[in-house]
């Protein structure tokens, strides 16, 4: 866990305060210095137009861990309020919400946020909504699960008693003592929002440029690979350390919660 | 010799004292209770027999051994050839996916021959069906009686029984009763603990209660029942007189309350 | 105040309940005797409207409210309150337990505060602010008793109130409740496996079996002289133990 938030917070850190004390903007252009090896002038390097790569990782952070953190958010709302309603009333309710998230999750998914970006044009809010649009579903099966176990607990059946209505007990009673595994899936969610939106940087639907994201940055990457290997390392390394460390704070985190 | 000897037993969990000096013996034969309120420390003084769980200090010698200090391996052959034990919830105590045949035999503790003939030395009825059966396919009472029978089918020394009529029913509780009445006159040692004293004044020969960690009074059942000489046990015994003739007007329930 | 009709619960094939009928008058003490699978439980949540019945009618007070829209049938819900057995899950685990008695209270409009329930089931008002994992068995299942009867309910019922606790705490719940009875007089509908609490509390009795009341009557006269096999098995076993 300490691992976990101690890399994060360094990438944080490092991604806020990076720009300012590198001195570049992320589209300055120096068309003498293509490609530049790591060094004094350039930190980890530039890329093919001069840019500098650090300051570009580090606004890359941004975007990603925003992209992240964003996505993550509405398939927690999304998903805890379907599953929440399925598993609460169960029976025809529970078959429709979960059939309709079932056949979702087997649509080709890559296929269908293609389509979609097509649609929409490229940008932050198309990305959010192609990234969310089956992100939910993880979230939906388990806080069913979670709900279908608690309301028959017996202070639900207590709460029925004095006349709770169900929103009341689903919202105040039930949800609240199943934030444990919520909490959990949230924190499994983002990283995996961040490798998604990556996915699709790197395959070019992701934030145009100039804007860059670690998907983004990776992908021109690969292609100077046999020449100019930083512009590939760099980027990945980021990508690795922060969702490692994710994952790490997910382990702990359900550790200390069963 | 007495088969059990406990010399000041002191468990502690998470530095909390909770047994405290606990001294008893169990001699040959014998059926003895060890009664108490919730969180008294007798489910633990039971456990530690077995499995000791916390902080324990003492001695506890069965047949001059002292359990305390033996290494795993003797505690394991120990635990199969002359210890028994049967606790209070019989669903969570059998492995669901295993069949009764299976969990009896298991270890090879005993043969199937011999796992049959116990299954119907404790009432089961078509003992040959059910050992192919899983748990759930069991009544409570069945589950109990197999329990019964895993525990006491390699012919222990010392049976400890850890409430384990308290979730039966009435009718249950007297079947129970009666099998260990049976298997304690072939020579069966139980230490029987309980909160219930009805099933111990029918059950048990001598009674121990136990209080905040220290046994507090022993004595044979009839005695103690009748003459009990500690506050406690007195209190204790006003407590589960149910059908008490005292008038309940002005009764506020109001009794010590302890965090 | 309470009578039920021809009540019957069945789940699947499996009928829980069979047909039973019986009434319940304003401040009456009634236990429900039976063992386990005998249908008692799910008796006491359907008459609470916890869980629907297959069909039969429940009436109180001359209204069959459970097939009442959710507004009408809180008032009637107000009536009624339940003690659950455990009380382990009975209590939001979440909640302190001065949000736990003050939902009810909120909910109905109630004057009385949190601090006087607990006072009146013998608990220190330092308990609010605790939660329940904090207390003893004996005494979450007090403040499940103060929580029930925060609505004052004209009835109330004990689905195994006592089971999940030592004998020794029985006693003092059992003294609570008839306290209780003493000072507020709701109708209690007892439902328990222990024939011994059943005779210290209850006035009359329903003796149940697979579903159906097999035998009822005044509880001094069934304990003594019962007339069902069953009942006399169940009395006989239980004096096997009695003191």
């Amino acid at each position: 866990m300490k691992l976990g938030l101690a890399i994060l917070c360094a990438v944080l850190i490092i991604a806020w305060t990076g720009p300012t004390l590198s001195g570049y903007a992320f589209d300055e252009i120096h068309l003498q210095l293509q490609n530049t090896p790591p060094g004094a002038k350039f930190w980890l390097g530039s890329d093919d137009l001069g840019r500098d790569l650090f300051t570009r990782i580090c606004y890359g952070a941004r975007i990603s861990l925003f992209v992240g953190v964003a996505a993550a958010a509405i398939d927690l709302v999304i998903g805890t309020l379907w599953g929440g309603v399925a598993g609460y009333f169960g029976g025809r309710i529970d078959a429709l919400l979960m059939g309709i998230a079932d056949i979702l999750f087997s649509l080709p998914y890559l296929l269908i946020v293609i389509l979609f970006l097509v649609y929409l044009g490229p940008g932050m809010g198309s990305l959010l909504i192609s990234l969310s649009l089956i992100g939910w579903i993880p979230m939906a099966r388990i806080v069913r699960g979670q709900v279908m176990q608690l309301k028959n607990q017996e202070f639900v059946y207590a709460a029925i008693a004095y006349g709770a209505t169900p929103q009341r007990i689903l919202l105040g009673h039930i949800l609240p003592n199943a934030l444990g595994p919520i909490l959990v899936t949230l924190t499994l969610t983002i990283p995996s929002a961040i490798f998604a939106e990556a996915l699709l940087s790197f395959v070019g639907l992701g934030i145009p440029p100039p804007s860059a994201s670690w998907g983004t940055l990776i992908s021109e990457g690969i292609w100077a690979m046999s020449y100019y290997p930083w512009r590939l390392i760099f980027p990945a390394l980021f990508l690795i350390a922060t969702v490692f460390a994710f994952n790490r704070i997910a382990e702990a985190l359900r550790h200390a919660v069963t | 010799m007495p088969l059990l000897e406990v010399k000041k037993l002191s468990i502690h969990l998470n530095d909390r004292p909770i047994v405290k000096q606990v001294n008893f013996e169990l001699a040959r034969g014998e059926c003895v209770g060890l009664v108490g309120e919730s969180g008294c420390g007798k489910s633990l003084t039971a456990q530690a027999l077995i499995y000791p769980f916390g902080k324990v200090q003492g001695e506890i010698l069965l047949e001059g051994v002292d359990l305390l200090k033996q290494p795993e391996a003797k505690m394991q052959q120990l635990r199969r050839q002359s210890l028994g034990m049967i606790y209070q919830e019989p669903l969570t105590a059998l492995n669901p996916l295993l069949t009764i045949g299976r969990q009896l035999i298991e270890g090879g503790r005993a043969t199937a021959e011999q796992a049959l003939a116990f299954l119907k030395k404790v009432g089961i009825p078509e003992p040959e069906r059910r050992f192919k059966q899983y748990p759930h396919e069991l009544s409570g009472g069945q589950r109990q009686r197999v329990l019964l029978a895993m525990a006491l089918v390699t012919k222990p020394k010392l049976l400890i029984a850890d409430e384990p009529t308290t979730a039966l029913d009435v009718s249950l509780q007297v079947e129970i009763c009666q099998l260990l009445k049976d298997f304690q006159r072939e020579g069966l040692t139980i230490l029987f603990i309980s909160h219930d004293l009805g099933v111990v004044k029918q059950l048990c020969q001598r009674v121990m209660v136990m209080q905040a960690g220290q046994i507090v009074e022993t004595a044979p059942t009839e005695q103690l029942f009748k003459a009990p000489s500690h506050p406690y046990t007195q209190q204790l015994l006003q407590w589960t007189n149910f059908t008490t003739t005292e008038p309940t007007e002005n009764t506020e329930g109001m009794h010590v309350v302890r965090l | 105040m309470l009578i039920v009709e021809e009540l019957i619960k069945d789940y699947g094939s499996h009928r829980a309940v069979d047909q039973i009928s019986f009434k319940v008058t304003p401040g009456e003490i009634v236990g429900i005797a039976g063992e386990s699978g005998s249908g008692k439980s799910t008796l006491g949540r359907m008459l609470l409207n916890l869980l629907p019945h297959t069909s039969g009618k429940i009436f109180f007070e001359g209204v069959e409210w459970t097939h009442l829209p959710p507004a009408e049938k809180r008032s009637f819900r107000r009536k009624m309150q339940m003690v659950f057995q455990d009380p382990y899950s009975s209590l939001n685990p979440r909640f302190t337990i001065e949000q736990t008695l003050e939902e009810p209270l909120a909910l109905h409009d109630m004057q009385e505060t949190p601090a006087e329930w607990l006072e009146q089931v013998a608990l220190p008002t330092s308990f609010l602010k605790h939660y329940p994992h904090e207390l003893s068995g004996g005494q979450r299942q007090r403040v499940a008793i103060a929580r029930a009867l925060c609505t004052k309910p004209q009835l109330l019922v004990c689905d195994e109130a006592l089971s999940a606790l030592d004998k020794f705490t029985q006693y003092h719940i059992l003294k609570l409740f008839e306290a209780i009875h003493s000072r507020y007089h709701p109708a209690i509908l007892f439902i328990s496996h222990d024939l011994g609490a059943l005779e210290q509390l209850t006035e009359r009795l329903l003796v149940m079996k697979k579903g159906q009341i097999i035998e009822e009557g005044a509880t001094a006269r069934l304990l003594k002289s019962p007339e069902h096999p069953y009942t006399q098995q169940l009395v006989a076993a239980h004096h096997f133990f009695a003191r």
